[in-house]
């Protein structure tokens, strides 16, 4: 999550606090603590608190360079023969909840070669000369 | 009419592609095979031999099951298992459900594929100058040759996994 952060330049003035048009910001004050905080769902992503911090604290690179942010993160099962991506391990588990009998991890493609294999005796099984003809 | 079934033989097949073809620009208006809901697979390291791949209309179809939205239904009319593209969200569980992997996907408009037999004219048997693709009602097929071939099939697939 990059799109605002403060760094330890910080000395807690509040300018920021003061000057946001969008009052995303605000601060907490503790016993011995000073908070600053942020709300990005206020935040309308102008850059003021950036532009106006005297001490160069606030971070916007975020924003500025249109950064994006890593999500969610999960394992990821391939095609045995291929290798190509399929599916995530959850969503291995929601389909298999579904389904009565053991899936094979293969792509499309492969599945159908695998039954390729088991045409090529029931096709020419019968025959002494395999696909001769043409 | 109306138990027929798309029955594929391979030794027709001479991996021509027109089915594709046919069925892409049926179902979507334009020639591009990557939208055909049936593909044919061989050639190549598989000498001479190609097989047209489509969905089989599972009597208990896995496609059904595992669709997150109920856009998969069946069609006892026509013996067919239909999706809906208006209800398909492009989740691909079906796709990965699919144990013939028979079920394709149109990545330009976000929706899952699948051979719904044409409201019973299939495109690709009048495509297919080779007679590799048949509709033909059920009793017409082979059932003991049928019966040996699925029971082959098993033995060869079980090797494999």
């Amino acid at each position: 999550m990059s799109f605002f952060s403060v760094n330890n330049n910080c000395n807690g003035c509040l300018a920021c606090v003061q000057n946001c048009p969008a009052n995303a910001l605000s601060h907490r004050d503790e016993e011995s603590r000073r908070t600053l905080l942020h709300n990005m769902s206020l935040c309308a992503r102008c850059g003021n608190c950036w532009r106006i911090c005297p001490q160069k604290a606030v971070q916007f690179d975020g924003i500025l360079n249109g950064a994006w942010d890593e999500v969610v993160t999960m394992e990821l099962i391939h095609c045995t023969v291929c290798g190509e991506p399929l599916y995530t391990d959850g969503f291995k588990t929601a389909l298999t909840g579904k389904l009565d009998y053991s899936l094979e991890t293969l792509c499309p493609l492969h599945k159908k070669t695998f039954s390729l294999d088991a045409w090529r005796h029931l096709a020419f099984d019968d025959r002494t000369d395999e696909g001769s003809e043409r | 009419m109306t138990m027929n079934i798309l029955s594929i033989n391979p030794r027709n097949c001479d991996g021509c592609g027109e089915c594709e073809t046919a069925c892409a620009e049926k179902h979507s208006g334009v020639p591009d095979k990557a939208r055909s809901r049936i593909r044919v697979v061989g050639g190549n390291g598989h000498g001479r031999l190609f097989v047209p791949f489509t969905c089989r209309q599972c009597d208990d179809p896995p496609c059904m099951s595992v669709c997150q939205n109920q856009a998969i239904y069946k069609d006892d009319k026509l013996n067919r298992v239909v999706l809906d593209p208006n209800k398909c969200i492009g989740c691909k569980m079906c796709l990965s459900a699919c144990p013939f992997g028979a079920i394709g996907f149109d990545s330009t408009r976000g929706f899952a594929l699948k051979c719904d037999l044409c409201e019973g004219n299939p495109e690709c048997v009048h495509a297919c100058k080779k007679d590799a693709i048949t509709y033909i009602e059920g009793h017409k097929l082979n059932y003991i040759r049928l019966k040996e071939s699925a029971n082959k099939h098993y033995e060869i697939l079980r090797n494999y996994i």
